[in-house]
This record gives C-alpha cells, sequence and structure tokens, in this order.
C-alpha cells in the first residue's frame, strides 16, 4: 500500500515538473470613449394668445414659429409671445433619438380646474457637427368656451435623447 | 501517516489577475457610459376671452309725418330725436318713444375689434309694401375699438330716414345686423 502512494506521489510530482510552467498571448483591444449626450433646455414653448370661441378649435405651433388656428381665432394685432421651446443637444456627432411625449396637460393659473391639452409635438432639428439645436411645436387643443386665462405647468414637458 | 498534498497559487499572479479584472471592469463600465438625457421644457398659453355683442334695444323713430324730409335718432343712450319739423310729430295716442338702439359688447381688455354693419338701405312697410330709406349710424369707430374685459361696452344705433313726399302711411320695419370681431 505504502508502495503504491509512494509511486502515486512520485508521478503527481513529476507531472507538475515537466508541465508548462508559464504562457503568454497577446491581444489588441479597443475602445471609442464618446461622450455622454446631453440636452440643454434654451428656450420655453409658448402658444401666445388664443381667442377662445364658442365651438371646440387647436392651435398649430410649427417648429418655425408659424401659427395655424382651427375652429378658434389668434389675433394678430396681439399675438403675444409665440415660441417653438428649443434646445441644445449635444451629441458628439453620432446618431440620436428624440422621443417626447405624447400628450401634455396646462392649468389656468387662476382656475386649476380649467385644462388644456397638448399633442402631436414635433421636432424640426438644426443640425450642426457636436451639436443640434431642436426646435418642438406642438398642438393646443382647446374646448367650446375655453375659459380665458394664462394657461401653464410649471412641471414641464420631457424631451429625452438617447444615442440609437 | 497519510501523505498531504498543498497546492499553493503563487501569489504574484493572483494579484496580476486582480489588476486585471479590475482594468477590465473599468472598460466594460466605459462601454455603459450615459446614453440618454432629458431636459423638460414648461408650455404657456394665454387664452382670451371671447367677443360677444348682445342686443337689448332697438331703434325706434318713433311717429313721422309722410311728407319729404327728414329725422335722425342720435347715437346717444337717449337718442335724442331731430329732424324737419314738418316730420317730427308729437307724440301722441299709440305712438311709441323715439329711441336709439343699444347693444353690449364684451372684449378682452385692451384687446381691439371692429364693427362692421350689415345694413338694409330701407325699411319697408311688411315684405312687399313701400320703402322709406335710411341710413345707419354708431358711437364706435369701424375699427381700433379697446375692449375692456367683463365691463360690458355700449353700442349705440341711430340713423337717419329720408321720407319723400306723401310717404305711404304704414308701419316700416327692417333688420341690421351689427358684427364685432377682434382686429
Amino acid at each position: 500500500m505504502n508502495k503504491i502512494v509512494f509511486i502515486l506521489f512520485l508521478l503527481l510530482l513529476s507531472s507538475q515538473a515537466f508541465s508548462q510552467a508559464s504562457a503568454s498571448a497577446k491581444v489588441t483591444s479597443r475602445a471609442t470613449v464618446i461622450d455622454p449626450i446631453q440636452i440643454d433646455k434654451t428656450v420655453d414653448l409658448d402658444f401666445g394668445n388664443v381667442l377662445s370661441a364658442y365651438t371646440p378649435g387647436s392651435v398649430i405651433l410649427s417648429p418655425d414659429g408659424s401659427r395655424t388656428a382651427q375652429g378658434v381665432q389668434i389675433s394678430t394685432n396681439f399675438p403675444g409671445t409665440v415660441n417653438p421651446a428649443e434646445a441644445v443637444v449635444t451629441h458628439g456627432n453620432n446618431n440620436y433619438a428624440i422621443t417626447l411625449p405624447e400628450s401634455f396637460i396646462l392649468f389656468n393659473s387662476q382656475n386649476p380646474d380649467q385644462q388644456l391639452t397638448i399633442s402631436n409635438f414635433v421636432v424640426l432639428p438644426d443640425e450642426g457637427t457636436i451639436s443640434d439645436v431642436i426646435k418642438i411645436g406642438a398642438t393646443l387643443h382647446l374646448e367650446a368656451n375655453q375659459a380665458s386665462g394664462f394657461y401653464t405647468n410649471s412641471s414641464g414637458f420631457n424631451v429625452t435623447v438617447s444615442y440609437n | 501517516m497519510k501523505p498531504q498534498i498543498k497546492f499553493i497559487i503563487p501569489k504574484k499572479t493572483y494579484i496580476m489577475k486582480k489588476i486585471t479584472f479590475i482594468l477590465f471592469a473599468l472598460i466594460t463600465g466605459t462601454t455603459f457610459a450615459q446614453d440618454s438625457a432629458s431636459e423638460t421644457a414648461t408650455v404657456n398659453a394665454e387664452i382670451v376671452m371671447p367677443i360677444s355683442i348682445e342686443n337689448s334695444r332697438g331703434l325706434n323713430f318713433g311717429r313721422l309725418i309722410g311728407t319729404a324730409g327728414t329725422a335722425t335718432i342720435a347715437t346717444t343712450a337717449t337718442g335724442e330725436r331731430t329732424g324737419d319739423s314738418d316730420v317730427l310729430a308729437a307724440t301722441g295716442k299709440g305712438s311709441t318713444a323715439p329711441q336709439s338702439g343699444l347693444f353690449a359688447i364684451n372684449a378682452a381688455d385692451e384687446y381691439t375689434f371692429s364693427i362692421k354693419l350689415d345694413a338694409p338701405e330701407n325699411l319697408q312697410i311688411g315684405t312687399e309694401g313701400a320703402t322709406l330709406a335710411i341710413t345707419f349710424a354708431h358711437n364706435l369707430a369701424a375699427t381700433g375699438n379697446a375692449g375692456s374685459g367683463t365691463t360690458e361696452i355700449p353700442l349705440y344705433l341711430g340713423g337717419t330716414v329720408t321720407l319723400v313726399d306723401q310717404q305711404s302711411e304704414g308701419s316700416y320695419s327692417g333688420t341690421v345686423g351689427v358684427t364685432v370681431a377682434y382686429e
């Protein structure tokens, strides 16, 4: 028995003694590091002044800043502050996607029960090399006899940009 | 005595692996760097009250004598009547008091609005009877009238009728439309 164990021990030692002591291989590693995508809002979205009507209607604010009224009127003499939303997207010349909400609610500052709905957000990018200026328009929907007043939503609507 | 076998891992090699692993983790971390960003924008809209106009009193020239001449109702609250004395008759039994027409306009504060009359050129007895020439006037401007919020703006409608000699006797009437619009 002792003999067998001794032989086994020798075999193991012998095996270690003749095994490969070290090995090496080379591999080339590459990594492209890009800056995180970034978005900075520069202008809020303002539909300006809209004349309420006895019927429902809507106002389309295009990303270029033009307004089109359907079923309601907009005053040419007193348009108020009219601006599409504007933001700078820093993308480092990489492709990206823009995500906008489907709809958004505004509340009458004097009577929050009175609401306005916004939908159909539209984006117009002014493309640059490493950053774009994106302009965002939308459609404002008015009910019949929509109560007059200033409508807003301080929480703001989200614009998300993601690398593709 | 049982033989013992110890497997000793060289410490140096182990540390190398650890360093390699950490480095690999760092590189991997770079791959998952921030790939999206969000920003919020506020939305504002100013809704302006609709403009409205409501008639509360009709224009009335009262009783006139059917001879050539004119009668005018002033565009004031009281609607004074003036004209040729031959035409103006004293109010008598069955006559109605001359008065200006009255409309109430509501328009948003500081917004301007225009006024347009859709006025007939004649009053008429019934639908096929004799006619009486008329012109209309009001106390406001055709354009550039300033709204005043919920405070009503009165529009006084007056006018002048021109009678011919032997103007047919009867009750003449007509309808005038007044349209107000934001400018």
